[in-house]
């Protein structure tokens, strides 16, 4: 028998989905977005609580060092910063470093691993779990790792006296807000590269000069004049100002304006990368 | 053990409407200038288990992608479960087992199983599939101690979360032994048993034939066959067992192939093989070759094997091809 004749030849038209021929118009982005994402979320959670001291105690290990080579170290040599002694001035840089390397590993190589690697999305997004469920969750998990690790870097600088416990509420959610805009950048970047590798670009290209430039480990007014307002477009600098406001209590009318620029920003790196996410995922 | 339990262990399968469990048309995908599907059409019955084969790069897991929502067609019509791929309604009736997969292997193989339950938001345990895939014993080990054909029956358990319609398996039985292969095949034929639809896309042509019930053959892009395991075979076909044979009897042969209406024959490690001699016509391929002093030691009608069958469409399409301008 030839192919010809194994050809299925009759294939019965199809019905149009909706009345009148049209296709019902998808949602896209956060609008696509049902409470859904929150399984994500939790098997992302159930996997590193199984974990727990793996996933935990070693990322811990470079804000010590931080804090010890920076706070203890420099701090030796250095007098006093915005009129408080370097430790004092430069933890809350530290919190906020923590959180976004956090944010940024795990929806970096933690994301393109159970992306490609492991199916784990194509898995799950064969379930009724849509795309961009599959991104806030990751997402979201990203921004719960920030969380977990500074707040494990808060009750060492509580210990230390330099931070009261009353403000950690504040500064969590605000790590919280933060680490929801670093997971989505690096879920944005995630969704674009094929393989590995280009992490690199990403992490010494974006994430540690920006470190550098945003009032971590030295006030902004040390940094050239022409700098100033890129730095203040960043908006990590707005997050570290926050957190230092809340620590050293120096919030006032510019941090309304700084949240809502931090707010705001997160919005969108978190529709851009569910939109990027979606087009990698159904391709 | 799968073969311990009864139908009644599993959910009853729920009837979507009366229409098949897959229909594509004109079914194309490019991505950029390379045509990965070709304007496919092709239907998948209810209840029915369905072979999809192809040589690597030919559009298997392509489509396989395109039916549970993964891909988008760039042009053509798709149906799963009577509505449209990647939308919710279907995607609640569809079980998926990928390709290449991994677990965290610090996990067990009934937390993984219950992972994705609570991922596919449905009710009730089911544990039970771990038995179906007989892993009942290994349930509560971690993932990391389990083979490789552990793994994939963990995938196939993890699949049939949902108590789908229809499940797609990419390649199921590619890490097995024979005997995990023939729990599979039993699997399958218990699935099928209680109404449920399987696309199995595999390379293992053996299990294919054993298995399915209808099947369709891809290649660059293109359905070039489908059909049951029985149409696709092309039989009789005479296997003969020779001594030394001269370029010219050979020749001879062909010739007398091509009047006859018989495919060209093929001599390989004293084996000759005739394509579609019926078996009255056994004595006059005997005769061409007594008469061109060929040794005879044995000769017999067979059934071409799926994976001749196979390599011959696949060859001949790709001979076509390279045949248009």
């Amino acid at each position: 028998m030839s192919p010809a004749e194994h050809t299925f030849a009759a294939c019965p038209p199809l019905a149009a989905d909706a009345p009148g021929g049209r296709r019902p118009v998808a949602r896209r982005g956060l609008a696509a977005v049902s409470r859904r994402f929150v399984q994500v979320w939790r098997r992302n959670a159930y996997v590193f609580v199984k974990l727990w001291k793996t996933n935990l105690f070693p990322p811990l290990i470079e804000p010590y060092l931080y804090l010890l080579a920076l706070g203890l170290g420099v701090g030796f040599y250095v007098d006093q910063i915005d009129g408080v002694d370097y430790l004092t001035f430069v933890a809350p840089g530290i919190i906020v470093v923590t959180s976004i390397m956090q944010a940024t590993f795990e929806c970096t190589y933690g994301s393109y691993f159970r992306m490609a690697f492991q199916s784990t999305f194509d898995a799950i997004i064969s379930t009724p779990v849509s795309p961009e469920e599959v991104s806030l969750g990751e997402i979201s998990w990203g921004a719960t790792r920030a969380v977990i690790n500074a707040g494990a870097l808060m009750v060492s600088l509580a210990i230390f006296g330099r931070l009261d416990l009353v403000w950690a509420p504040a500064i969590l959610a605000l790590q919280f807000l933060v680490g929801v805009q670093f997971a989505a950048l690096s879920l944005l970047i995630t969704s674009k590269v094929r393989q590995t590798e280009y992490f690199n670009f990403f992490l010494s290209g974006v994430i540690f000069p920006v470190q550098m430039l945003t009032g971590a480990f030295f006030p902004l007014s040390r940094i050239p004049e022409f700098l100033q307002p890129v730095a203040w477009a960043v908006p990590l600098t707005s997050a570290i100002d926050l957190t230092r406001g809340i620590m050293l209590d120096r919030l006032g009318t510019h941090s309304l304006l700084e949240l809502a620029y931090l707010m705001v920003t997160t919005a969108v790196f978190v529709e851009l990368a569910l939109r990027s996410m979606r087009r990698r995922l159904i391709g | 053990m799968h073969a311990d339990l009864q139908p009644a262990d599993l959910q009853p399968a729920r009837p979507f409407a009366d229409r098949p469990a897959i229909t594509c048309v004109g079914l194309a995908k490019s991505y950029g200038r390379t045509r990965a599907l070709v304007g496919v059409d092709l239907q998948v019955e209810r209840g029915s288990v369905f072979g999809f084969l192809g040589p690597n790069g030919a559009g298997k897991s392509t489509l396989v992608k395109i039916l549970t929502g993964l891909v988008r067609p760039s042009a053509g019509e798709v149906r799963v479960a009577g509505g449209r791929p990647g939308t919710r309604p279907v995607q609640r009736r569809i079980g998926y087992l990928p390709e290449q997969f991994r677990f965290p292997f610090w996990l067990t193989g009934r937390e993984i199983v219950g992972l994705h339950t609570r991922l596919a938001r449905s009710d009730g345990d089911y544990s039970h599939l771990l038995d179906l895939v007989g892993l009942s014993d290994a349930a509560d080990r971690k993932t990391g101690e389990y083979s490789k054909g552990m793994q994939q029956r963990l995938g196939l358990a993890q699949a049939l979360v949902g108590d789908p319609e229809i499940v797609f398996l990419d390649e199921p039985t590619s890490a097995l032994d024979p005997l995990g292969r023939l729990d599979v095949r039993d699997i399958l034929v218990h699935l099928r048993e209680r109404g449920m639809t399987v696309f199995l896309n595999s390379h293992l042509l053996t299990e294919v034939e054993r298995v399915c019930d209808r099947l369709a053959v891809i290649d660059h892009g293109a359905i070039i066959a489908q059909g049951t395991t029985d149409e696709l075979l092309l039989s009789p076909g005479l296997r003969v067992s020779v001594g030394d044979m001269s370029a010219d009897a050979f020749t001879r042969l062909s010739d007398v192939a091509i009047r006859a209406g018989w495919d060209p024959p093929s001599l390989a490690d004293g084996v000759l093989r005739v394509p579609g001699v019926a078996a009255n016509e056994v004595p006059d391929v005997i005769r061409v070759l007594v008469e061109n002093e060929v040794p005879v030691f044995e000769a017999g009608l067979v059934r071409q094997t799926l994976e001749e069958a196979f390599v011959h469409l696949v060859r001949e399409h790709q001979h076509s091809r390279r045949q248009e301008p």
